[in-house]
């Protein structure tokens, strides 16, 4: 049955890294040639687990970029006051301030993230139930980063 | 294996690396967010200045917290770009030279900052 044999081969490549379908939501049509909708792009690869995925990199990497950053402002602490603090208060216009919110949710939603994968990887009956795992990060993290976010800023606006 | 990523390495350096990850990511965790809750939010950048920096260096507790982080955070990152540079990167002399890199700058800069966090002197310990 070619229905079959098509169903097989695109579950291997899917679990296979580096040999993923292109258009994986046109997989269930018969020919294969149908559009791919600009809406079925911001599912690719099935919802919330592909966006999770695409967070944890993007929060991941600017993360990492401050951190070189952070570690060249405050090694500058050995050069004394007079540079360090002239320096330092950079941070304390209100550009800065806005992108010190942004950082804490790439932080907070890299950690909370982090954590749904480390119970996916030692628990993986969890699995069962991951699309829910998944909008729990989100349900904490917008519990936590709201509050936190309407704090900081107003320590921009006072 | 777990969700859209690559599966878990069966051995070796990279079984290490992805338990590394792991590891440095749950002490993050507690040592990132503790972190930001004290600097960025008890505290913050309006009342940071070296004068707060030296009296939180007097004591080694802070001292190691830092490099604790710095550490965790500093090869937790190089690994994950890794992986990202590794996933988008394939021609051979570019994959290398990226990764050359990565690795030049994370240790420059994790030396630089084991260096500040070591051998900074409160002035009112003179």
């Amino acid at each position: 049955m070619p229905g079959e044999n098509q169903g097989e081969r695109l579950r291997d490549s899917q679990f296979a890294p580096g040999n993923r379908p292109r258009f994986p939501l046109a997989r269930n049509k018969e020919n294969g040639t149908s559009m791919v909708k600009p809406l079925e792009y911001l599912t690719y690869r099935g919802g919330p687990g592909h966006w999770s995925w695409v967070m944890h990199r993007l929060s991941g990497i600017g993360v990492f970029l401050f951190l070189l950053i952070h570690i060249v402002d405050i090694s500058l602490i050995g050069w004394g006051p007079k540079v360090f603090d002239r320096l330092l208060f950079i941070y304390r216009y209100p550009a800065f301030r806005l992108g010190e919110v942004v950082l804490v949710a790439a932080v907070l939603y890299h950690a909370l993230n982090g954590v749904r994968i480390c119970i996916s990887d030692f628990w993986p009956e969890t699995m069962a139930f991951h699309r829910k795992l998944t909008y729990a990060v989100g349900i904490i993290f917008t519990i936590i980063y709201i509050p936190t976010a309407v704090y900081m800023l107003s320590f921009i606006i006072k | 294996m777990s969700g859209a990523g690559n599966p878990r390495p069966e051995s070796g350096l990279e079984l290490y690396a992805w338990i590394f990850m792991r590891v440095s990511g749950l002490a993050l965790l507690f040592l990132a967010l503790g972190h930001l809750l004290i600097m960025h939010i008890i505290h913050n950048v309006d009342n940071i200045d070296f004068q707060f920096v030296a009296a939180r260096y007097a004591t080694p507790f802070w001292r190691t917290y830092d490099l604790l982080m710095l550490w965790f955070a500093m090869i937790h990152g190089v690994n994950g770009l890794r992986t990202v540079l590794v996933d988008y990167i394939s021609p051979r002399g570019w994959r290398t030279a990226s990764l050359a890199s990565l690795f030049v700058v994370g240790f420059v800069l994790l030396t630089l900052g084991s260096l500040a966090i070591l051998t900074f002197q409160p002035p009112a310990m003179h």
